[in-house]
């Protein structure tokens, strides 16, 4: 059962006015959300959780950066955004910064969780090199050389996974 | 540790959260940096020839130079603190005041014989004023990054830089109660100059004191 954006705006509201309870909820119902925004970009579950971690711990060091009155969901994956950002970066330092293509932050909630579902759908359906370097390259906006540094895998193995991925997407959509 | 027991544990702390929201604390830090300068402007003692400079237009301009420059970039900075933030393209509008600036020294340029307009472009106090700006800027700077350490800033350099922009423009637009020179193209020169090092200061070293 996924939270949706109003119930989390409305608990991150309350926690901000001191409410103890809903912050718990807050950050019981963020877990999930983390869960599968990491699980969609990382190799291993270890990983994974490592990074739910880190950036629960992040998001409630930092929870005074959150606006009461914008939407809690663009802020939550942009926290999350930077923590998986940081974790390529030190995996090999001496990668430049100024490559990492910074995706546009004005993710919604929804692109993020609900309409972005059926990207998701249609991706889980691809093999899973296809469909992470489509969403690192495509959706997370990194460039072939951090995506190719993230997989462990070289340049022109990236560009054909995604060439392929995306031929098999477009199959897919006019067999619909 | 399991994600329930992180949760546990965190959820037991409760949310860190400041009293007041995040623009007035961006902009409370400004006030106090602003107002620790202006003591020290005010020690320094105002311009010798004050009461009769405050009449004249120059000297308005001087200030509002720097106060325009720094609204821009406060507000740069109130912005960027987010993390879903873009990067502000209303921040090019710093530059604006400086173009205006520059129409006005040009003029005054083309006004003077070459000797007197070189006399008014180096004033008594080419050399120190820069300096003086940058170093008067380290006060809202601290104030500023300090705020900026709670936050959740994600372009490092462009939010050190604004950090930088707008303490430099609040410093110079206080110096000019204290400073003594009355001419366009020394102002665009030199408090130009004392406010690019305080924005390159804030840009180099915002990773370093502001990464998380």
């Amino acid at each position: 059962m996924t939270a949706n954006e109003a119930t989390l705006t409305s608990l991150a509201g309350a926690s901000a006015q001191g409410d103890k309870r809903a912050y718990r909820d807050l950050l019981r119902a963020v877990v999930p959300l983390l869960t599968g925004y990491f699980s969609r970009r990382l190799q291993y579950n270890s990983e994974v959780d490592d990074l739910v971690q880190d950036t629960l711990i992040a998001v409630h060091r930092r929870f005074d950066s959150y606006d009461t009155g914008r939407p809690f969901g663009p802020w939550l994956f942009a926290v999350a955004r930077h923590k998986l950002l940081d974790h390529f970066r030190r995996r090999r330092p001496h990668v430049p910064l100024a490559d990492i293509a910074e995706i546009a932050a004005d993710v919604s909630f929804d692109e993020a969780t609900g309409a972005r579902l059926d990207i998701e759908a249609a991706l889980d359906r691809l093999n899973d090199k296809q469909a992470q370097s489509i969403r690192l390259t495509r959706i997370d906006g990194l460039t072939v050389a951090e995506a190719a540094n993230a997989q462990g895998v070289s340049e022109s193995d990236v560009k054909v996974s995604v060439h392929r991925g995306l031929k098999a997407l477009m199959r897919m959509i006019e067999v619909k | 540790m399991t994600h329930d027991e992180l949760v546990a544990q965190l959820a037991a702390e409760g949310a860190i959260r400041h009293r007041m929201p995040l623009r007035m604390q961006v902009l409370s830090a400004a006030t106090i940096g602003m107002l620790f300068v202006l003591a020290i402007v005010l020690l320094w003692g105002v311009r010798p020839d004050f009461s009769a400079a405050w009449l004249t237009g120059m000297f308005w301009i001087k200030l509002a130079y720097g106060i325009l420059i720094a609204t821009v970039a406060i507000l740069a900075c109130i912005l960027l603190m987010r993390p879903e933030a873009n990067p502000p393209r209303f921040l090019l509008l710093a530059g604006a005041p400086f173009a205006a600036l520059a129409v006005l020294a040009v003029r005054e340029w083309n006004s003077l014989p070459s000797g007197a307009a070189h006399a008014a472009w180096l004033g008594e106090t080419w050399a120190t004023c820069p300096w003086t700006i940058a170093a008067l800027a380290l006060i809202p700077m601290a104030a500023l990054f300090r705020t900026a350490r709670r936050m959740a800033p994600t372009h490092y350099g462009l939010t050190g830089s604004s950090i930088g922009l707008a303490s430099g423009a609040i410093a110079a637009a206080l110096y000019a109660l204290h400073c003594p020179e009355s001419s366009a193209t020394f102002v665009l020169t030199w408090y130009t100059a004392g406010i690019a090092i305080s924005t390159a200061l804030g840009g180099l070293f915002a990773r370093k004191i502001i990464a998380w």
